[in-house]
């Protein structure tokens, strides 16, 4: 468990995630050790130590501030593993999920929002110079109000200076039912996710894996009770019908 | 273009620093280019047919990733037309290296912050340098308002005369936008948490397509306005944190850059 005297040897530097990349914006230093592992954790610190960071926690908190670094930070580290092709796709290939990653269950709420965002939050993890068109394509609500997101550095912070009040008040209402808002045809879980991540400065779909899942209301209580607990791993499609099953749905 | 070819002024700095590098006549290797917009192409042509070379810098880190300082892109086209000269420099650790690097850079070339990627600014350390000139320019352009504001109150306060700017007839809200710009940052301006507030009806808008609820009851009984980390007061900017900012922005980096980062937002 400690993290001194690093093992520089190849074998050291081979992580296994159990997560997707966007636990690199997932502030829970618990989280990371759960998911990715000492090994991974080591890999990543002996990446970011030239960066001046040197322990668990300022890995995350420098990753949270500044994701969009992080694939230049981890070239170099090799993943195995069922996660490894999102994570060698992002970090080779400058490439993440637009979409969200958090498996909602579907109840009808009856409302329809004329809102556009359809970014998941992990979309941070890329520079955004590298990938403005598909925000200004995918998020324009959200680029209404910031126009340049600042991807390396603090964009929580200043996402959360400049997110629609309105839009924010909506997460009292639960984040299964701010998912199961339309907005042109579609739910809107992406909306969901930058609520609950700018509400807990954590991912949905981690916290769900591992049971932390912060309900807001009472109808946020089906992903509490049926949508938590088991490891889901990078198969999340599987894990969203399994989710949507036990929702009653 | 003529500054940039300036082989000379690169080798002595190197030398000067103490630095470890190889000079190199080619292009640059493959890697991260350290400016966000480069001159295209054509640009180099005029230098080029002097006979001029193309300078780059190429800081490496330890793990054989290239962050590469020049002026233009280099791209096949240019092979035909142009010499090019690459300085390979060890950048370790990484935030040192970068960061005298794009200091060298910015300085002989006159370069502002803003002209590097957001990402090698975070990485050489100069966010936090200079938080400020990593900050998004909207940030910057409502402290700068928060600030006049500020001033014209105390204007007000202090004689109730007009502010030069009312005088000249611009709205003392804004720069001289339109008006549904400015009055879109004005409302969140105020930032999260503010208890929202705006409607009672909850069929405000909120900045969709057309950024309204097109149906349903909204109901907006809770008063605190959000609760999560982004509760509470700091969504709007403290104007005395601001003026204390563009005291320390004077008081680091002198008057002139706080001027030139007025006019830079039309202010």
């Amino acid at each position: 468990m400690l993290l001194s005297g690093v093992i520089n040897t190849r074998e050291a530097m081979v992580c296994r995630p159990r997560i997707d990349p966007s636990i690199l914006i997932h502030r829970d230093p618990r989280a990371w050790v759960e998911l990715l592992g000492w090994k991974c954790v080591e890999a990543f610190l002996e990446r970011v130590r030239e960066v001046g960071v040197r322990d668990l926690q300022s890995l995350v908190d420098y990753s949270f501030g500044a994701p969009s670094t992080m694939w230049i930070l981890l070239a170099g580290v090799e993943f195995e593993g069922e996660c490894a092709p999102l994570w060698e796709d992002y970090v080779r290939q400058r490439r993440v999920g637009m979409g969200a990653r958090t498996p909602f269950p579907r109840v009808e709420v009856g409302v329809e929002l004329d809102v556009d965002i359809r970014i998941s939050p992990a979309y941070l993890l890329l520079p955004f110079n590298d990938v403005k068109r598909n925000w200004q394509r995918n998020a324009p609500t959200l680029l209404k109000y910031i126009p340049e997101i600042p991807t390396a550095v603090d964009p929580h912070y200043y996402i959360s200076m400049a997110f629609p009040p309105q839009l924010r008040d909506l997460a009292e209402r639960g984040y299964v039912w701010v998912a199961n808002i339309k907005s042109r045809g579609r739910r809107n879980h992406a909306l969901a996710e930058w609520l609950y991540w700018l509400n807990t400065r954590r991912m949905p779909h981690i916290d769900i894996m591992l049971g932390r899942f912060e309900p807001r209301s009472s109808i946020d209580m089906i992903v509490a009770k049926d949508c938590g607990g088991a490891s889901a791993g990078c198969r999340q499609n599987k894990r969203r019908l399994k989710c949507l099953h036990f929702a009653g749905v | 273009m003529r500054e940039a070819t300036n082989v000379e002024a690169v080798r002595r700095w190197l030398a000067e620093r103490g630095a470890v590098w190889t000079e190199r006549w080619g292009p640059p290797p493959q890697g991260i280019y350290a400016l966000r917009d480069m001159h295209p192409p054509s640009h180099a042509e005029d230098a080029c047919r002097q006979g001029l070379p193309l300078v780059y810098i190429a800081a490496v880190d330890r793990n054989g990733l290239y962050y590469i300082f020049g002026d233009v892109a280099w791209t096949p086209q240019l092979e035909k037309i142009c010499k090019a000269v690459t300085f390979v420099v060890e950048a370790e650790p990484l935030r040192d290296g970068l960061n005298a690097i794009v200091k060298f850079v910015a300085r002989t070339r006159h370069l502002p912050w803003v002209s590097f990627r957001p990402e090698v600014l975070r990485l050489a350390g100069i966010c936090d340098e200079v938080r400020i000139e990593c900050e998004p320019r909207e940030v910057w352009k409502k402290m700068v308002e928060a600030a006049k504001s500020k001033i014209k109150n105390k204007t007000e306060a202090a004689g109730g005369g007009r502010t030069a700017e009312e005088a000249g007839g611009r709205s003392p809200e804004g720069p001289g936008e339109d008006g549904a710009k400015t009055a879109n940052r004005l409302d969140y301006v105020g930032g999260v948490g503010d208890g929202g507030g705006k409607s009672t009806n909850g069929f405000d808008h909120v900045g969709g397509a057309s950024g309204r609820i097109l149906h349903a009851e909204v109901r907006r009984d809770h008063g605190d306005g959000g609760g999560g980390p982004g509760g509470g007061a700091w969504g709007g900017l403290d104007q005395a944190a601001v003026a204390a900012v563009l005291r320390a922005v004077e008081r680091c980096l002198g008057r002139e850059v706080v001027e030139r980062l007025a006019a830079c937002l039309y202010v």
